[in-house]
């Protein structure tokens, strides 16, 4: 009877380990296999319970207008760019995975009273000492570039975000 | 219900006091405290300040140790802070579990493993910019905390767990209904009653009424999100009478701790009827109610009424509470109805919509003066002065507001002063009709 709750004690043990390797895994998956990909984007600096401060990223491509699309809906957004272009940008968005090219998968998180659902594609936020969120805020209010880097399957991770103003 | 036996502590320090004056033996005060599950040499209380300090304490470091993954140590390389707080994670839950499996303690060392392994979650998330809406992680970190409470068992750790899917259930509900809170729900409601915790047991309900307040909430958001909207004070009539139920089911079991939790579920139950009496007894609130509602097809009357219905039937089989109080429960059902039938309609929307506040007003009343009678008659000091307390806001309020303008609230404190009036005679009839059966009994037992 010990032996079995031992086990399961190192079993509960095992699945927090399990987790945070899945949390972890998650997280890295499109640093390794993923594209890397520019983004226009708009940066305010608030802050999050556990995770502290952050700059919080905005895209146009970020709400939907005048969608069926229900909150926690799967949205899949075509990623284009011009031959000439430096960004990336985003097409019109869709419920059905896209056969060819990058897309963006994202979740709707909308709120049915305001004019727009929201979609979040976990690219929406870049965490960093508060001194430095609260500069990038400043910084990077008017122009700023998302530096993300996307799976085949649409998962995306945010690398960084840069000032460097783009001419297209 | 067994009001006396929240205050174990201070009963025991009585006790203790009449035993060393000598006016009862050691025996006769064991056997006193014995009805409420403690006894004279129960040393609970020297411990008690112990173990909350030092939770108290743990709860600190956790929190530091959350503010300095918060402060975002960038310079740190991020294989070294990841590491670092994973091995934390690990070694403490394996102190943990050492100690558990021992002295069948450790419960500290987990519940501090347990926050540093939310904090792990974090940091990954801080790390990889997990996104900024991220309900996920909370939801890993309760899930991650569930099996370990529930092999030791262990009220700090469930309690951990309750309120991070209490987070949780916040955050992701407004995206998604939080269906999988019955998991956790369920997790420390079995913890409760394994480790004959009563506090414990009381969390597990109030979250279980905040998240069926939320799933209705869905319901009438259609899917779109949750709205809160009048038939919500429905489904917490309904609940408030199921409360009651449950309460006077508790204070009758055998096992002290149930007892201990039925008596705060009956408080916490009294209080949420005063409050819903009060608020009721506001015009304008009562008419935006009635004028909110849908008719029959509204979502939270079903709900109120399943869970009226299975009050009535509770107090109507078991026979629970006093006569006035379970004859409000079985009519609920019938009122609900009657309520919803009647809101809504072109007549609620009109001047009718009084008669349902002087009814609730006479209904608060009659409610006070049954709770000083039964706090006089049994000897429950709260109920007593929960009734005063009760009549004198009414009074307050009703003052205030000119319910019916100046004749109209006049005429209401003299039927609310006739009935006070009536009540006490009737009271004072009783105790002299009681005393005269005792004298008469007395005196054919001396002959």
């Amino acid at each position: 009877m010990k032996r079995c709750h031992v086990m399961g004690l190192m079993v509960a043990l095992g699945l927090q380990v399990v987790v945070m390797a899945g949390v972890f895994l998650g997280g890295v998956y499109p640093l390794w296999v993923g594209e890397e990909i520019r983004l226009e984007t708009r940066p305010v600096d608030p802050r999050d319970l556990f995770r502290g401060n952050y700059a919080r990223l905005g895209y146009d491509f970020s709400t939907l207008k005048a969608s069926d699309l229900r909150p926690g809906d799967v949205v899949y957004l075509p990623l284009e760019k011009q031959p000439n272009e430096a960004l990336w940008r985003g097409g019109e968005p869709q419920a059905t995975e896209p056969e060819t090219g990058l897309y963006l998968r994202g979740r709707v998180a909308g709120q049915p009273w305001s004019a727009g659902n929201t979609v979040k594609y976990g690219i929406e936020a870049l965490f960093a000492p508060k001194e430095k969120a609260l500069a990038l805020e400043r910084q990077l209010r008017d122009s700023a570039v998302a530096v993300v880097r996307v799976a085949p399957n649409g998962k995306a991770a945010l690398v960084a975000v840069e000032a460097k103003a783009i001419n297209n | 219900m067994q009001l006396l036996g929240l205050l174990r502590r201070e009963l025991r320090s009585e006790c203790r006091q009449w035993v060393a004056d000598g006016d009862i033996s050691e025996e006769q005060g064991n056997r006193i405290l014995a009805r409420y599950g403690t006894r004279l040499d129960d040393d609970a209380d020297s411990s008690l300040a112990y173990k909350v300090l030092v939770t108290v304490a743990m709860l600190f470091v956790g929190l530091a140790i959350l503010l300095l993954v918060s402060a975002n140590w960038e310079e740190i390389p991020r294989a070294v802070r990841m590491l670092g707080l994973i091995a934390t994670t690990i070694t403490l839950n394996l102190i943990g579990i050492r100690g558990y499996l021992k002295q069948g303690e450790g419960s500290g060392w987990l519940f501090l493993g347990g926050i540093s392994y939310g904090a792990s979650i974090m940091l990954i998330a801080q790390i990889y910019h997990l996104g900024e809406h991220f309900p996920d992680g909370l939801f890993y970190w309760a899930l991650g905390v569930a099996p370990m409470a529930w092999l030791v068992r262990s009220r700090l750790l469930a309690l951990l767990m309750l309120a991070v899917a209490f987070l949780w259930m916040g955050a992701q509900g407004q995206y998604t209904p939080p269906w999988a809170m019955v998991l956790f729900l369920g997790v420390a409601g079995a913890i409760a009653l394994r480790a004959h915790s009563g506090g414990l047991l009381l969390v597990v309900i109030a979250v279980l009424v905040s998240w069926l307040n939320l799933l209705l909430g869905w319901v009438y958001g259609d899917g779109w999100g949750p709205d809160f909207e009048a038939g919500h004070l429905s489904l917490n009539m309904g609940l408030l009478a199921l409360l009651y139920a449950f309460s006077h089911w508790a204070a009758q079991s055998e096992a002290h701790y149930l007892r201990r939790s039925g008596s705060l579920v009956g408080l916490w139950s009294l209080r949420g009827y005063l409050l819903l009496l009060l608020m009721f007894s506001f015009r304008e609130f009562s008419e935006g109610y009635l004028h909110e509602l849908v008719g029959l097809a509204d979502p939270g009357l079903w709900a109120g009424l399943l869970a009226a219905l299975l009050a009535s039937v509770w107090v109507v089989v078991r026979r629970l509470g006093s006569s006035g109080p379970r004859l409000l429960v079985m009519l609920l059902p019938f009122l609900l109805l009657g309520i919803h039938a009647f809101g809504g309609t072109e007549m609620a929307r009109g001047d009718a919509a009084w008669l349902f506040v002087v009814a609730v007003n006479l209904l608060a009343l009659l409610s006070a003066i049954v709770l000083i009678q039964e706090g006089l008659k049994r000897g429950l000091t709260q109920y007593f002065y929960s009734g005063i307390v009760l009549i004198l806001l009414l009074a307050l309020m009703r003052y205030l507001d000119l319910f019916g303008d100046y004749l109209g609230a006049a005429a209401m404190f003299l039927v609310a002063a006739a009935v006070l009036y009536g009540a006490a005679r009737f009271w004072r009839r009783q105790q002299n009709q009681e005393a005269a059966g005792k004298a008469s009994a007395a005196g054919e037992g001396q002959s």
